[in-house]
This record gives C-alpha cells, sequence and structure tokens, in this order.
C-alpha cells in the first residue's frame, strides 16, 4: 500500500517554491529594498488596517508608585475598535526624557507579566524572568509595555481559549478580513509610539528600543519593519526561516502571512531593519526555532546589512538555553548596542 | 477603566466593510459572475495548486466483497506529493449506478463513511456512514479522505480529531493557497480518477454531499467541477458572518480576504444553473439558522438571475448540527430523479 503522509506536499513546496523577491548579493539594492517593503505591507494587509485608523486619544487610567519607578496605566484606540491597553513604567527621580524601551510578551497569559504581576495561576513562576517591563526600568529605562491583540486582556471572548492558542479565533477573523494579526500589531506598535508623545516629559522619543520573547520577539522584529522610530530591534526566540520553524513545527496561527513564501523568507525582511542595529537572541536548543535555520537565516542577514553598508549593525547572540527569555544576556546585549549608539542611561 | 473587547474591532470591521463583489439585482450578471470566479480562484489559490499538479496513477489496493456491494479501496496522486487514498463501493449486479461523493467532516476520518471503527469513539458516530447509506439507496458511493483529515492528518504533532485540520490549513495559507482549494482540487482529480472504474459505475451522474466540513466542501467542490451535477451540502451553508466569524470553527474554512468581495452566497453564482439543495439542521448552533435563511434567500434572486429559479432549495431538518438521513437520501433521491437518474 502507498504510504499516506498528509505532510508531503507542503513540504514538498515549501523546499522547492522559488521565493521571487529572495536576497540576492547582484540586486539593486534599493529597488529590491522597495519591492519588498511593498508587498511585505500588503501581504500583511497594512492598508486594510489604515483605512480603519482612528485618531489617538490617550487615557491616563491608574498611576501606581512602585519600587522605584511609576507605573502608569493608559488606554487609546489604536483602530476604530482596537482599544490598547498599555502601561508606561518610568524611573524615580528626576524627571527627564529617557531612552525609552518596548517590551512584548508572546504566549503568556499577557502583559501583566511584563509589569511583575501575577494574575492567573503559573504567572508567579514565569514573572521571575518574564517581567521585562521591570527589568528594562531597573535599567534605567522608561519602558512601555503593550497588550498584544489576541493576548491577554484583549483575548478573544467569542470562546474560552487556552493561553497557547488563545490567538488562533482572531488570527482567523483576520485573515478572512483580508489582513493579518502580524499587521495589526505592527501597527498598535506603531501607535503606541505615537501616544508616547503624551509622555514626553518622560520619553526620548529619539531613542526607541524594542525587545521580546517568543512572540514578543517576533513582532520586535516585525514592529521594527514598519516603523522607522524604532533605533534597535532585540527579538528574542523568535528569527527563524519559516521553512525550518512555522512550516515545520506547530506554531500558532498569528505568525503567518498569507502567500509570504512566495516571495519571500523572513531573513529577506531584515532590509527593511537595515541600516538601523538588530541583534538577534536565539536559543541554542530551542525546538520551536532550531538553530540551523536560525544560523543560515541569519547568513542572509548578515549579507542584507553588507549590502547596506553596515556590516556591524547586526548580531546574532547564541544562548545556551530553549525557548527562553535568558534576562542578563538580553539586557548586556541591549546595553552593548546603546553604547554603540551613544545612549546614556 | 475602559472596557477591553478583544472581539470589538474585527465585530466592527464584520459590520461595516463593504464586499465589493457582493451580489445585486441591477448587475450585469455574466460580467459579475466572471468577477467573482476570478476573485475566488485568486484567493483560493487555486493556480498553486494546478501548477503542482502531476499524473495521476490510480492504482487499486484492496478490493472486498461486503454486504450487498464491493469495497474497492484506491490511491492517486493528485498533485506532487499529495496522495488521495479513495473507496469506491459498488453495488452488486450488472447495473451501473450513478456516483455519490461522500465527504465527512471533523470526524476521525474517511473511514466512517464505510461504517468501519477504527479509533476509540468510532462506535459513537450516528448516521455517518454515508457510503454505505448511499449504496443502501441505490447509487455508488466515491468516499475521499480530505486534505488534513484522518489518514491525511498532519504527523507533525499530534492533532485532536477537531482540530487536526489546523497545520496544514496554516501552512497552506503561508504557501499562497489554502486547504479548501487543495480539496475542491482532490474531488475534481478524483473525478478523473473515476475514468478507471467507468465499466462498473456511470461516470456521467456523479453528485455530492456530506455532512460539516463535508458539506462545505461538497458546496465548494460542487460549484468548481461540472461533472458534478448537483449538490447537497449538507450543515455547511450559512453566511460567514453568522457562522465562522460569529464562532470558532476550523481554520479549514478561512479564506483570506473573501469578506472583501463576498460571501459564501454570493458564490452560488458559480453553482448555478446547477441544482443545490442545502440541508440545513434548524437547530443547528454551529450554522445558525437566520444566517442560513438570509443567505439562502440570496441564493434564490441569484438562480433567479441565472434563468434557474426553483433549481436551488433550502431543506430544513429538526436536527442540531446533525446529518439527518432521512431527510438527506429523500433530497438526493429528489435531485436525482429530477435529472432522470434511475437509482
Amino acid at each position: 500500500m502507498i504510504e499516506i503522509n498528509g505532510d508531503l506536499c507542503h513540504q514538498t513546496l515549501t523546499k522547492n517554491l522559488k521565493h521571487t523577491l529572495a536576497f540576492n548579493k547582484d540586486c539593486d539594492y534599493a529597488t529590491w529594498k522597495a519591492q519588498v517593503k511593498d508587498k511585505f505591507f500588503e501581504l500583511v494587509g497594512i492598508n486594510s488596517i489604515k483605512e480603519n485608523a482612528c485618531p489617538i486619544v490617550v487615557s491616563v487610567e491608574e498611576e501606581v508608585e512602585c519600587d522605584g519607578y511609576k507605573r502608569i496605566r493608559f488606554t487609546f484606540d489604536s483602530e476604530v475598535g482596537a482599544t490598547v491597553p498599555c502601561y508606561l513604567l518610568v524611573p524615580s527621580g528626576e524627571v527627564k526624557k529617557r531612552p525609552v524601551a518596548i517590551t512584548l510578551q508572546g504566549h503568556a497569559t499577557g502583559f501583566h507579566n511584563s509589569i511583575g504581576v501575577a494574575k492567573y495561576p503559573g504567572d508567579e513562576a514565569y514573572i521571575t524572568r518574564g517581567d521585562f517591563a521591570v527589568q528594562a526600568v531597573k535599567q534605567g529605562f522608561v519602558a512601555l509595555a503593550i497588550e498584544q491583540r489576541a493576548m491577554g486582556e484583549r483575548k478573544t471572548k467569542v470562546h474560552d481559549p487556552d493561553p497557547i492558542r488563545m490567538c488562533a479565533f482572531l488570527s482567523m477573523m483576520a485573515l478572512e478580513l483580508g489582513r493579518t494579526i502580524i499587521g495589526e500589531r505592527m501597527w498598535d506598535v506603531s501607535k503606541a509610539i505615537d501616544a508616547l508623545s503624551y509622555f514626553d516629559k518622560y520619553c526620548d522619543l529619539d531613542k526607541i528600543l524594542i525587545t521580546g520573547n517568543s512572540g514578543g520577539g517576533t513582532m520586535s522584529f516585525y514592529a521594527t519593519c514598519l516603523d522607522e522610530r524604532i533605533k534597535l530591534s532585540v527579538p528574542s526566540c523568535a528569527f527563524c526561516s519559516y521553512e525550518t520553524s512555522i512550516m515545520n513545527v506547530y506554531h500558532c496561527p498569528c505568525n503567518f502571512i498569507p502567500g509570504i513564501l512566495k516571495y519571500f523568507e523572513m531573513e529577506d525582511l531584515s532590509c527593511l531593519i537595515a541600516p538601523r542595529p538588530l541583534a538577534i537572541v536565539t536559543g541554542g536548543k530551542d525546538y520551536l526555532f532550531p538553530l540551523d535555520g536560525v544560523q543560515k537565516s541569519y547568513e542572509t542577514v548578515k549579507a542584507v546589512y553588507g549590502k547596506e553598508g553596515v556590516k556591524d549593525n547586526c548580531r546574532l547572540v547564541t544562548t545556551e538555553m530553549g525557548h527562553w527569555w535568558c534576562k542578563d544576556i538580553i539586557w548586556d546585549t541591549v546595553k552593548e548596542e546603546i553604547d554603540k549608539l551613544g545612549w546614556k542611561l | 477603566m475602559k472596557e477591553i473587547n478583544g472581539d470589538l474591532s474585527y465585530k466592527t470591521l464584520l459590520k461595516n466593510q463593504e464586499k465589493k463583489l457582493a451580489f445585486n439585482d441591477t448587475v450585469d450578471y455574466n460580467t459579475w459572475k466572471n468577477q467573482v470566479k476570478d476573485k475566488f480562484y485568486e484567493l483560493i489559490g487555486i493556480d498553486s495548486v494546478i501548477a503542482n499538479a502531476c499524473p495521476l496513477n490510480p492504482v487499486i489496493e484492496e478490493e472486498i466483497e461486503c454486504d450487498g456491494y464491493k469495497r474497492i479501496r484506491f490511491v492517486f496522486e493528485s498533485e506532487v506529493g499529495s496522495f488521495v487514498p479513495c473507496y469506491l463501493l459498488v453495488p452488486n449486479g450488472d447495473k451501473k449506478r450513478p456516483v455519490v461523493i461522500t465527504l465527512q467532516g471533523h470526524t476521525t476520518g474517511a473511514h466512517v463513511s464505510l461504517g468501519i471503527n477504527k479509533f476509540e469513539g468510532d462506535e459513537n458516530y450516528k448516521d455517518l456512514d454515508f457510503a454505505v447509506q448511499a449504496v443502501k439507496n441505490g447509487f455508488s458511493a466515491l468516499v475521499i479522505e480530505q486534505r488534513a483529515m484522518g489518514e491525511r492528518a498532519t504527523k507533525v504533532h499530534d492533532a485532536c480529531h477537531l482540530r487536526m485540520c489546523a497545520f496544514q490549513a496554516f501552512t497552506a495559507f503561508e504557501l499562497g493557497r489554502t486547504v479548501l482549494a487543495e480539496r475542491m482540487w482532490d474531488v475534481s482529480k478524483a473525478i478523473d480518477a473515476l475514468d478507471t472504474f467507468k465499466d462498473v459505475v456511470d461516470t456521467d451522474k456523479i453528485c455530492i454531499t456530506g455532512e460539516s466540513g463535508g458539506g462545505t466542501m461538497s458546496f465548494y467542490a460542487g460549484l468548481y467541477d461540472d461533472r458534478i451535477k448537483f449538490a447537497v451540502p449538507g450543515y455547511a451553508f450559512c453566511s460567514y458572518e453568522t457562522s465562522i466569524m460569529a464562532m470558532y470553527h476550523c481554520a479549514c474554512n478561512i479564506i483570506p480576504g473573501a469578506l472583501r468581495y463576498f460571501e459564501m452566497e454570493d458564490l452560488a453564482c458559480l453553482m448555478a444553473p446547477k441544482p443545490v439543495a442545502f440541508v440545513t439542521g434548524d437547530r443547528d448552533s454551529l450554522f445558525p439558522l437566520k444566517g442560513v435563511e438570509k443567505s439562502f434567500a440570496t441564493v434564490e434572486k441569484i438562480y433567479k438571475k441565472a434563468g434557474a429559479e426553483g433549481k436551488c432549495r433550502l431543506i430544513h431538518t429538526d436536527q442540531p448540527h446533525h446529518w439527518d438521513k432521512i431527510y438527506g437520501w429523500k433530497t438526493i433521491k429528489e435531485e436525482a430523479e429530477k435529472l432522470g437518474w434511475e437509482v
């Protein structure tokens, strides 16, 4: 009997599909970059999101004095019907403009983990390493935590999803409407940066970095592709060729961009971040984003940055861990990068 | 504090989004139908599937004499790397019978159509042995294992059968196609493969039915391949707005961008003037009656515009999301009789 392997067709296609906008060293760089930009924005549906944009009205809901910082909760609508809850953590002491670290959770229970608040079973253990915003403010940054679309407070109430797949329903809704959750999340980050002008006495809007783990790392990468005000991107446990990660291992629906493999791979999109510094952190034992895929993709990133004329502006930092936020390594990396940029904390 | 409702944005869009190719009474029908056809095929990515086509090379793997019919298992390759397991049930006797293509939805697989229990819990499926029912009603039956289901479920992870389609549905999107197009294509190629059996079944008389995910594909495959002479989709036809966009359905239902252009009912123009009879459960919470009836009202207008008034029907059953075999087969036989088929 013929062996039935339901995965074989897509595996074969993934291997053989020619990416029509893949980087090659002989391309006319500026033309290619413009083509990648247009196609990427089309595929993620950014125009559909823009059509639904609305004025940014910041509403401060809470100010709490914490140990060494003030925590401000605010909300704004990034598009009609999309209210974005955020926390801004401002170091205590002199009121002055400081560099901003945007921190994003992945498929945790929500962004309350970033501010070190446990709301659900399991949060307590996770926040010992997952309190990204608290870590940032302790480094001396103003930290912005954004609840990502379809996560935490913003997860669907249409059904009761488990935390690992909480994004599925809203991802599918976005697709049917001709957009993607990735596009929506990119947009939310960009509009959150607009909203930061409300807090300009605290925030140096010329010095913004973004970091996060897993789904937060993914969006650290993509949001930087969209918004040039982000000057440094440090995605953790997220950057990898689609072929070896989301096409090869069961990942969340919020990672998918319909049709993208006809045009390019994740690494080709690094041209939309260059020349700005990109420090990719990866887990050497991360089975969700396997190291061989990460390393192969990173070779292309290096070639892209070389073509851009800034070969030293990209880095790959490999930890000995699996799919894991290594806070010391990440903040050391961030500090090294901001030193190069001349930012002072 | 402002109430955070993560669903509000898409619900607002859903309500407000203009569908550029929605049916209206004043359209130039043929022009509109062609626009719908082109856009639908583009959105589902059928070109990507066609580009990967290959010779079918059907192989007969098993022939078993059963009670009143012979069951033949055959496998063919619908596109590179995509092997399709099928069963053909041929009633005893010399008469070549019309063929009903029967499709399972999110059960454990096509074996359920044959009345075979393979997995724990299969014995609890009630009235889903579609192919055996077809034979008992005088038809031949073609059973196709749908993409991403049963034997064709992913092995990349251990998927429960209710969500077994998710991984392949999403990898299809990334590749610029949809599982929906792949399944349409598989049905069409299975009809090609039936040529091997043209001496024992009547390949000029083919219809299609199924329930839930099988009903969905009865609709889409029915409108794709004109060798299918009528379709009886069960427990699946409903506006996207009131079904897949209103509650958690499977990823294999999704067509990226569809709602910028049309609703499910608008696609009925690709079925017309072919007869279609939608069987619906009046208590079906997954495809709510209100949505079904509203969508069907548009189907009726489309059929009228196509000059095929009366060729579309909505059959109500007093059921939840569950195949009613009495009304199901009554409907199929009525449609067959209208076409002069002898069963």
